[in-house]
């Protein structure tokens, strides 16, 4: 008997740090969701936030834009992150060095990142600066609207220097030594560069590879510096909108506010169980089971 | 003076809906009505006592962090006066306003009437009509204060805040005129009217934005247009209501999508607070800014962030003016060192270092008829750097602040009319 609570409880307390933070969450989620069904004082129940949310044209532009931002910047992450680790993984030295560079990028802070693409792409920005050096642009005005303009160009450059990196550094933890072995053997047997990744490297990888890809879609959805920095007027990302709404001088807005929360919090759910149920089928069809 | 008597039924009206929502806690049922007698009751009824009780206390001076003007001088004026009265002054720099409001708010919906954070805050028009609603505020004090004396009760920008009654719930302390801040060596010519100013800037397309609203100073903008007169809408309403907003709005947003093509980056985005148009400025992307604390451009000429030769100008068919308060939150913890310092800041002492040219040079509240000789003399002798306005430019042709309860639907609808609309 204690034989086998032992390890159930030790694994319970190694645990505690993660369940504290998912309660964390959990409860944060579960005021936000209080709050958009009170009036701005926090008091009553009603569902018009909810109505007023559907009527309201800006969940029109700042929905879609959302996911075109988390979807965009977790694809060109992942391939991103999947050239690059192809490439090196053959060589040690390469491995390392791939290694020291992406944990050092991770260790910049996202509003720091912010900063400096802001610096590096405005309108008076480095990048312009010599430009005009150059003699290819007259002024500010001709050098693309990368910061603020239309395409939120800035915002996804950023968030994929950002998150490239940390797809990075998560394959390169599934890429055990288990797995060149393999891809060594499948050589052997004469598969080339394509058929190997096709059939050895993508599979072995893919459950890793998923889960960074859900905690990128998960954070930039749902991060707020980035595209508050760099984003355009309208549409705006859904966080800043939600921010915004929580600070109206409106206290009437507030439940508006807490409703686009839940609604991130829902599709954080929504990506978060697809990409359960999709590495789950991974695994299976790996194992055979 | 329109605005007072027609206001009150909007806001009773409003007031009454909170209550309604509030169910029966009864707390809001007296929210500082005249006299004030909300549960948020001053401490004392005696000054010296206030005084006495005062010394010993921190107050956590939550303000707007982005003028460094204003921060010098409460770090190097304000800070050492009240130390003479045994007051520590600690300064809390926000991004907004609104986030020092959502705090006490915060407080408030946790339950706690006593021990906040926030002890005084430097508020505005729209936030001070935020936390009326929410019954934050302390009030009914400010017939006890000393330095009232200077003030001219009558004044309707002193009674009436962005058209919320002050009711004897904040105390005056700062006047500000919107204005428009050009370089000189760049535009020898400022456009002197708002109708030449919308001329300009069509002839001079990608020189011109302003700060996306809800941005203070952008909002402030829009209401600028609209105040001045936008051609086809007529005279604004004092009060806020459904069909004042049809009459006036759709001509509104109708000149600014006419400008947006005009616009730096043809529209298309904005800078998104004052900061950043600042920036824009200095950078030479823009031939103007635009604020509303003329009194801080100097400070900025000096730091070498704009050109030497930046110069100031408010239309001459008017221009927005305001005052800015000090309030209370009515669970502030150390409210007695809070009205203590509110009355300090609002002394001819510190209203004239605040007015001092080389230091912050923002305008005074006090009228001046009412003033000591000598410190009328002290007043009269104060100079204006020419990057910036006069005192005496202040009042001229300074237009009242439209009502709060124009600020929330204006802002929403340049977002939906003029944002969004491509």
């Amino acid at each position: 008997m204690t034989a086998r609570t032992q390890p159930r409880r030790r694994g319970l307390l190694l645990a505690a740090p993660a369940l504290a933070v998912v309660g964390f969450a959990a409860a944060a989620l579960l005021l936000a969701a209080r709050g958009s069904l009170a009036d701005g004082l926090g008091r009553g129940w009603g569902l018009s936030a909810y109505a007023d949310l559907l009527r309201d044209p800006a969940l029109d532009g700042s929905l879609p834009l959302s996911l075109e931002i988390a979807a965009l910047s977790t694809a060109v992450s992942a391939a991103a992150a999947l050239a690059v680790v192809g490439a090196v993984s053959g060589s040690r030295r390469g491995r390392a060095a791939l290694d020291a560079a992406a944990r050092a990028t991770l260790a910049v802070p996202h509003l720091l990142a912010a900063a400096a693409f802001g610096l590096l792409l405005s309108g008076a920005g480095l990048l312009s600066r010599l430009a005009r050096a150059a003699g290819w642009t007259d002024g500010p005005a001709d050098f693309p609207a990368l910061v603020g303009g239309p395409g939120h160009t800035a915002v996804l450059l950023t968030y994929v220097w950002k998150e490239a990196p940390f797809v990075t550094v998560m394959l390169l933890a599934a890429y055990t030594p288990a797995v060149r072995d393999l891809e060594t053997a499948a050589r052997t047997l004469g598969a080339g560069r394509l058929s190997r990744l096709r059939h050895v490297t993508l599979p072995l990888l893919a459950p890793a590879l998923t889960e960074a890809c859900l905690l990128v879609f998960a954070f930039t959805f749902a991060a707020y510096e980035i595209p508050a920095l760099l984003g355009a007027t309208a549409p705006r990302a859904l966080p800043v909108e939600a921010v915004g709404l929580y600070r109206s001088v409106e206290l009437g807005d507030r439940p508006g506010a807490l409703a686009l929360a839940v609604v991130i919090g829902l599709v954080i759910a929504l990506a978060a169980t697809a990409a359960a149920v999709v590495s789950r089928r991974l695994l299976r069809a790996r194992t055979g089971l | 003076m329109g605005i007072r008597t027609r206001h009150t039924g909007r806001r009773f009206a409003r007031v009454t809906a909170l209550v309604a929502a509030a169910a029966a806690t009864g707390l809001l049922t007296a929210a500082c009505s005249g006299t004030g007698g909300g549960r948020a009751e001053p401490p004392v009824k005696d000054w010296a006592a206030l005084r006495a009780e005062a010394r010993g206390q921190t107050v956590n001076l939550f303000m707007y962090g982005g003028d460094e003007g204003a921060n010098s001088f409460v770090d190097g004026e304000v800070a050492p006066a009240a130390e003479k009265l045994g007051i520590t002054v600690r300064r809390v720099p926000v991004a907004d306003t609104q986030d020092a409001v959502q705090k006490v708010l915060g407080d408030q919906r946790a339950g706690k009437d006593s021990g906040g954070a926030v002890d005084l805050v430097w508020v505005n028009g729209e936030n001070f009509r935020t936390g009326k609603q929410a019954d934050l505020w302390l009030c009914g004090y400010t017939g006890l204060m000393p330095n009232q004396k200077y003030l001219d009760r009558s004044d309707p920008t002193l009674t009436h805040d962005f058209g919320t009654p002050v009711d004897d719930c904040e105390t005056p302390w700062n006047r500000a005129r919107f204005a428009f801040v050009y370089d000189s060596a760049r535009l020898p010519e400022p456009p002197r009217t708002t109708a030449a100013l919308i001329e300009w800037i069509k002839k001079n397309p990608g020189r011109f934005t302003y700060p996306a609203p809800p941005d203070f100073t952008g909002s402030a903008f829009v209401r600028q247009l609209l105040a001045a007169g936008v051609p086809g809408a007529g005279p604004v309403p004092a009060e806020y209501g459904e069909e004042a907003y049809d009459a006036v709005a759709p001509a509104l947003w109708k000149e600014l999508n006419a400008l947006k093509p005009a616009l730096w980056r043809q529209g298309t985005t904005h800078p998104k607070d004052q900061p950043a148009l600042d920036d824009l400025f200095a950078d030479g992307e823009v031939d103007m800014t635009m604020t509303y604390n003329p009194a801080g451009v100097p400070a900025l000429v000096d730091k070498g962030r704009f050109p030497a030769t930046t110069r100031v100008f408010v239309p001459e068919d008017g221009s927005l003016g305001n005052t800015s308060y000090l309030a209370v939150p009515g669970n502030a913890a150390h409210r007695e060192a809070a009205l203590v310092l509110s009355d300090l800041m609002l002394s001819p002492e510190l209203q004239h270092a605040k007015a001092r040219p080389g230091g912050w040079g923002a305008y005074p509240v006090l009228d001046r008829d009412r003033l000591p000789e000598q410190w009328r003399r002290e007043f009269a002798s104060l100079t204006t750097p020419e990057t910036t306005l006069p005192a005496g430019e202040l009042s001229r042709n300074a237009l009242p602040e439209l009502s709060g309860d124009w600020v929330g639907p204006l802002d929403k609808g340049w977002k939906r009319e003029v944002a969004a609309a491509s």
